[in-house]
């Protein structure tokens, strides 16, 4: 058995024999070590520390991560690394796994995410670590669940596999408010789960009950109706988990009482791949339905302008960042569903991008509370002259975030403007105002945390970014720019993906020539 | 890493010359081009690091209070400080000797039409959508290159002296390089989309220089307003490429430019309205200038060459890239010459009261630019960059000037310790032609160009510009061409009535400044005015062979009229460029000799009666900062610039600040959230004793609850 048959498999259970090992083996080890020592030298103290195994096991994680990256076929059209074990046989699940363009960069982002969110809150949660580490190894094991699942019942396990460990991360490790926060994000996540789950057996019993597979349920012909309905279910579960307005105002909360870590992890944008994986191929006339497309590219509009018009005025960096998400929620979804190559790679690419983006501005966020206690904007001022390294990461990602040209956030941005435009040119130019709004929020949150004086006494003694943090900070930079100035690699291996999305959808390939004429029924989902 | 990362791609394509034409600068030094933007990237890192080094290594007093911090930073930039003097004029220089090169090169082949392209890596390759990491050395790069390194090499030897006593030092040139390696990309790009590049990274650079003194909140908040209102024109620029896309399947000039020409005219129109949106942002025209003012709160160097040589004449560069666009929409061409001819007559009206001698250098340049884009609008594209040129000889000495002038009252205030009298402030001054005698001479040198005295470089420019739209109104496509109704012809005299009051305007308000700054009675106060005294070499140098160029600038361009010397030069040079748009939009326009006469006797006429008008009216003696009477009416009105500022901050600002905050966020927002947690309590509710765990706080159980739930749909599904 070659190892692209074994890689996925891997991917998903490693984490889940590590977070049993961390749980069993793991030491607790309350009393915050020196502020900088290195985590190395926890095995000598009798039983390993668990944030160390925990990291541990991450790291090997990662590995694996970059091992399905290497040994992705950037020319071979559809799934690879395919993996189909039985399962449940008398219900027809199996553990279907495999990867193209579109799942791949996400599968890697979240592997090598996870390691570096906890090497940079290595010190921010002390409590009850061996628990801590398990819950998120399964919570990565949810995630690749997500990103790797082919069989729909598999995913709907991954997709509450991840919803437990966060609802405990958050409720356990959170702050003052979290626990109102974990219980509505957990009831309205539920709430779309269980939709999806009746329309993931309705599509069961359509398909005669003998398989969950993603292939044989594309296989089926519904009627427009069915689809329609079905669709309803699927994008409700994903447009709350990805916080589309106005299915938003969990994420905020949750982002801001999370620890930190947890925050990075809501930022994954795992609602909107699983529309792009799932929903769309499958009910393919009820996406191009003219008032569904509708709807939802105005939504879409309408998140980009809320979400960054909110951001202008929070008073703490975190809600900032929150309704920030939600706008770039809405250059996603417009991305999605304006159905061109250019705008389903942007969004796969803004999708990517806000997960390296985001953790990072999560990331000094949490830095900031770490050192002060707060990330209140006017709690701060002048941090410019005090922490200069922080300012210079602080900076270069809320330019990222604002879609700077050099940087990862430019080129999603970027890609799905213009190939909104060609399709939808009017909500495109309404969209492309989201830039203004952004470098609003984003420079005021910048000059009232880095600029005029230092008006708070204390924060001059504040320490700058040092040891794990700043190496994990540089690992953000180096992603932002590199991605943002070479991002090739990543776009040619979505592109056989996106391109096979959008013609499966559209019943076309709206190439170039065909942009102004492409209109398409949909009706054709039974290729 | 960016420059490893361009320099391993260049060399690759190197390696395979790919299917380049065989083009006359093959082989030729144009070859080393990409190191142009790289240069002083190169720099801008190395000037970075020597910033941000001292923190990356532990142990060197990083974790100390402020204080020590401090301490041993001042010690640092003593050792640190020649690195950056090197490195940051240093790369330059060699950018310049390199341009120089590259200049010499084109010259010395025949035949160059065609421009010189190099791409050098694949940037976003989407389906139709191709982007490249490229290049293009045409005649029209190439004289924005020159004018930027060369004039960006004087500027960055004068900030050695100006900037020397600040702790910000080498991280003042990081900014500066930054700026440069941007601006060179945004002229040298081969794509629209490249060019977009160097947009907003020469707006990254002017928000960091303009805010360099970040702890006084007003220059934060100057440079926060400069990157905003430029985001505003980047909107355009965004929605014009995706135009041009939609339309041409490519957004690299030639491609698209070639696309362009089946295209509709409407879709000439839209491509045209929402580039110049761009450029009216970039170039701080009506009604996108309010930015520009507030930017004079970064040093003055950066206002020489950011807000006054280069960077605000990016849309004037556009424009001229854009000449196959443009020209193809002679109503929005037209409209562009109107706002221009407008914003100039508009600034110089705010230019005639303002007493911050760098707010008066500020609206003097926003009114230059309108008359660049009157030339460009009206078709006169070698005009408009022949301005560009000479404008940024000029005004780049002014601005040192000015940055020599408040250098010596800095000094002379710190000798006096009257730390709280304002440096800038024209009544403030006074009689400083005794202490700066070489400012002094070089500022009125560039004060005459810009009041349009002949021979000096800003005559010929000015003069091209007027000639140029009075022989546009008869006969030429433009004339028949139309704006809100109103024929292109009447228009066009209209455009040249306001040009020549604007000029006489300028040469008001330029002289005004010079009486109240360097003539009359000293007014810093005796003890302090012991303390004023000439610049350092290092600036004065720069000063002076800017004063050179200002009065040599002109033979770039001389009218067939004037026989000191060759005629042409430049529309010649760039005849491969913007030739035939000229001809699109300004073909038959004629101007018989006698005409040419009487107009450039009007323009030195107008020029004289200005200068002896501000003679007449500033020569008496005018009263201290501290004494002087408010201002009342008319003038006070102008002093406040109209009082846009405050308009808008009431009538934008603050109504968008309350929409968010009050309707979206504490509005619907928050009425949103409250709504979905009602409603989840209440089917929480319905659903039992779940209520309880949640009212109890319980999370544990509720969550083992969902777990077990989520087996118990698993047990189902595997009975049935």
């Amino acid at each position: 058995m070659g190892m692209d048959q074994w890689i996925l498999p891997a991917l998903l259970l490693w984490p889940l024999i590590g977070a049993v090992i961390v749980r069993l083996l793991g030491q607790e080890r309350n009393a915050p070590t020196t502020a900088e020592s290195m985590p190395t030298d926890a095995l000598s103290r009798g039983g390993p520390d668990a944030r160390v195994l925990t990291l541990g096991v991450l790291v090997v994680e990662a590995v694996l991560g970059v091992c399905a990256w290497l040994l992705f076929d950037a020319t071979a059209p559809g799934w690879q690394m395919r993996t189909d074990l039985t399962w449940l046989p008398d219900l027809g699940a199996r553990l279907s796994m495999g990867v193209d363009g579109i799942s791949l960069p996400m599968l890697v982002l979240t592997t090598l995410l996870m390691p570096l969110a906890l090497l940079a809150t290595w010190q921010q949660v002390t409590s009850r670590m061996a628990t801590y580490g398990a819950l998120l190894l399964a919570l990565t094991s949810g995630l690749v669940g997500v990103f790797v699942s082919l069989d729909l019942l598999l995913f709907y396990l991954a997709w509450e596999l991840m919803l437990i460990p966060m609802y405990f991360i958050i409720g356990i490790w959170g702050t003052a408010g979290r626990t109102r926060a974990a219980i509505k994000y957990v009831m309205l996540t539920m709430f779309g789960s269980l939709l999806m789950l009746a329309a993931i057996a309705a599509l069961y019993v359509m398909g005669g009950s003998t398989t969950f597979h993603l292939d044989d349920l594309l296989q089926l012909s519904l009627s427009l109706n069915t689809q329609l309905w079905l669709f309803a279910a699927f994008f409700l579960a994903f447009a709350i988990k990805s916080a589309l307005v106005p299915f938003h105002t969990w994420l905020p909360d949750a982002q801001f009482e999370a620890p930190v870590i947890g925050a990075v992890v809501l930022g994954l944008k795992v609602g909107t791949y699983a529309l792009l994986r799932f929903a769309m191929p499958l009910f393919p006339a009820a996406v191009m339905h003219e008032t569904v497309r509708s709807v939802v590219l105005v939504l879409s509009v309408i998140a980009i302008v809320w979400g960054a018009l909110v951001a202008i005025v929070q008073p703490d960096l975190r809600k900032v960042l929150s309704y920030a998400s939600i706008s770039h929620l809405g250059f996603i979804m417009l991305g999605c569903f304006a159905l061109t190559q250019q705008s389903v790679e942007g969004a796969v690419m803004i999708m990517v991008n806000h997960g390296i983006t985001t953790s990072a501005l999560f990331l000094l966020a949490g830095f900031l509370k770490e050192r002060s206690g707060t990330d209140r904007l006017d709690a701060f001022g002048g941090l410019a002259r005090v922490v200069p390294l922080f300012a210079v990461m602080l900076t270069l990602s809320m330019l990222s975030t604002i879609g700077l040209p050099g940087t990862n956030g430019f080129v999603g941005e970027f890609l799905v403007l213009l190939g909104t435009y060609r399709t939808e040119p009017l909500l495109a130019i309404f969209a492309t105002t989201g830039v203004v709004f952004a470098s609003v929020y984003a420079l005021r949150a910048v000059q009232r945390l880095l600029f005029s004086g230092l008006d708070v006494k204390a924060n001059g003694e504040m320490r700058d970014l040092r040891g794990r943090q700043l190496a994990v900070m540089g690992v953000f930079a180096v992603a932002m720019i590199w991605l943002g100035v070479a991002p090739q690699p990543l776009l040619r291996r979505m592109e056989l993906a996106s391109s096979a999305l959008v013609e499966r959808v559209r019943g076309t390939s709206l190439d170039y020539a065909q942009a102004a004429t492409a209109v398409n029924t949909g009706a054709n989902a039974n290729d | 890493m960016m420059a490893a990362f361009i320099m391993h791609a260049a060399a690759g394509v190197a390696a395979n010359l790919q299917s380049e034409v065989a083009h006359p600068l093959n082989g030729t030094v144009a070859e080393w081009v990409w190191l142009l933007p790289l240069l002083p990237l190169l720099g801008a890192i190395v000037n970075g690091s020597l910033v941000l080094w001292p923190r990356l290594s532990p142990g060197s007093g990083a974790q100390g209070n402020l204080a020590t911090r401090e301490e041993s930073a001042v010690s640092r930039q003593a050792a640190t400080k020649w690195i950056t003097t090197l490195v940051g004029p240093g790369v330059m220089l060699l950018a310049f000797a390199l341009a120089l090169a590259t200049f010499f090169a084109m010259q010395g082949v025949s035949g160059l039409t065609d421009p010189f392209i190099r791409t050098y890596a694949s940037w976003m390759p989407v389906g139709a959508l191709v982007i490249d990491w490229g290049i293009q050395l045409d005649q029209l790069s190439m004289l924005m290159t020159l004018v930027i390194t060369g004039v960006g090499f004087l500027i960055h030897l004068f900030s050695v002296g100006y900037m020397s006593a600040d702790e910000g030092y080498s991280r003042y040139f990081a900014y500066l390089n930054l700026f440069v390696a941007a601006m060179l990309v945004l002229v040298l790009g081969s794509s629209y989309a490249v060019m977009f590049v160097g947009w907003e990274g020469v707006g990254l650079a002017s928000y960091l220089l303009i805010g360099f003194w970040f702890s006084e909140t007003a220059n934060a908040d100057a440079g926060k307003k400069a990157f905003i209102v430029n985001r505003i024109g980047d909107f355009g620029f965004l929605v014009a490429m995706f135009l041009l896309f939609s339309t041409t399947g490519a957004l690299d000039y030639v491609s698209a430019h070639a696309g362009m020409a089946t295209a509709a005219p409407g879709v000439f129109t839209a491509v045209a309205l929402f580039l110049f949106l761009g450029c009216a942002g970039k170039s701080a025209q009506l009604p996108l200038y309010i930015w520009l003012p507030d930017a004079m709160a970064g040093p003055t160097p950066v206002s020489a060459l950011i807000h006054a040589a280069t960077m605000v004449t990016a849309g004037v560069y556009l424009v001229a890239r854009a000449a196959p666009v443009f020209a193809g929409a002679p109503d929005v061409s037209l409209f562009i010459a109107l706002i221009g001819a407008l914003t100039a007559l508009f600034a110089a009206t705010v230019a005639l009261r303002q007493w911050d001698i760098k707010k008066v250098l500020a609206y003097s340049t926003v009114s230059q630019l309108g008359y660049m884009f009157i030339a460009v609008g009206t078709g006169a594209y070698a005009a408009g960059v022949f301005h560009l040129v000479t404008h940024a000889f000029f005004k780049a000495l002014l601005f040192l000037g000015a940055g020599a002038v408040i250098h010596a009252m800095h000094a002379a205030y710190h000798h006096s310790h009257e730390h709280g009298q304002d440096a800038q402030d024209l009544r403030n001054m006074g009689g400083l032609r005794r202490f700066l005698p070489v400012t002094s001479l070089t500022m009125w040198i560039a004060t005459l160009a810009i009041a349009g005295v002949p021979p000096l470089a800003g005559f010929f420019s000015k003069d091209e510009i007027l000639a140029a739209v009075f022989a546009r109104a008869q006969g030429s496509p433009l004339a028949s061409a139309s704006v809100f109704g109103i024929p292109g012809s009447a228009l066009l005299y209209l455009i040249y009535g306001l040009g020549i009051v604007t000029a006489l305007l300028t040469a008001i308000y330029m002289t005004r400044m010079m009486l109240l700054a360097f003539s009359g009675e000293n007014r810093t106060g005796a003890k302090a005015a012991q303390g004023l005294h000439e610049a350092p070499r290092i600036m004065t140098g720069p000063m002076l062979v800017l004063a050179l160029l200002t009065i040599a600038g002109g033979w770039l361009n001389l009218p067939e009229l004037i026989p000191l010397g060759p005629a042409h030069l430049l529309s010649d040079w760039l005849e491969p460029v913007t030739g035939s748009a000229t001809l699109l939009l300004g073909g038959g326009a004629h101007l018989s000799h006698g005409t040419e006469l009487v107009l450039i006797g009007l323009a030195v006429a107008i020029a004289l009666i200005g200068i002896a008008i501000a003679f007449v009216r500033f020569r008496g003696p005018t009263p201290n900062k501290d004494n002087a009477a408010p201002e009342h009416g008319l003038s006070a009105l102008l002093s406040d610039a109209y009082r846009v500022d405050s308009g808008l901050d009431r009538t934008v600002v603050r109504p968008i600040a309350a929409f968010s905050n009050n309707v979206l966020w504490q509005g619907l927002d928050q009425r949103l959230d409250r709504a979905f947690v009602s409603g989840g309590n209440l089917i929480s509710r319905m659903a039992g004793q779940a209520h309880d765990a949640l009212g109890s706080g319980d999370v544990g159980r509720y969550a083992w609850v969902i777990a077990l739930g989520v087996l118990a749909v698993l047990a189902a599904f595997t009975l049935t």
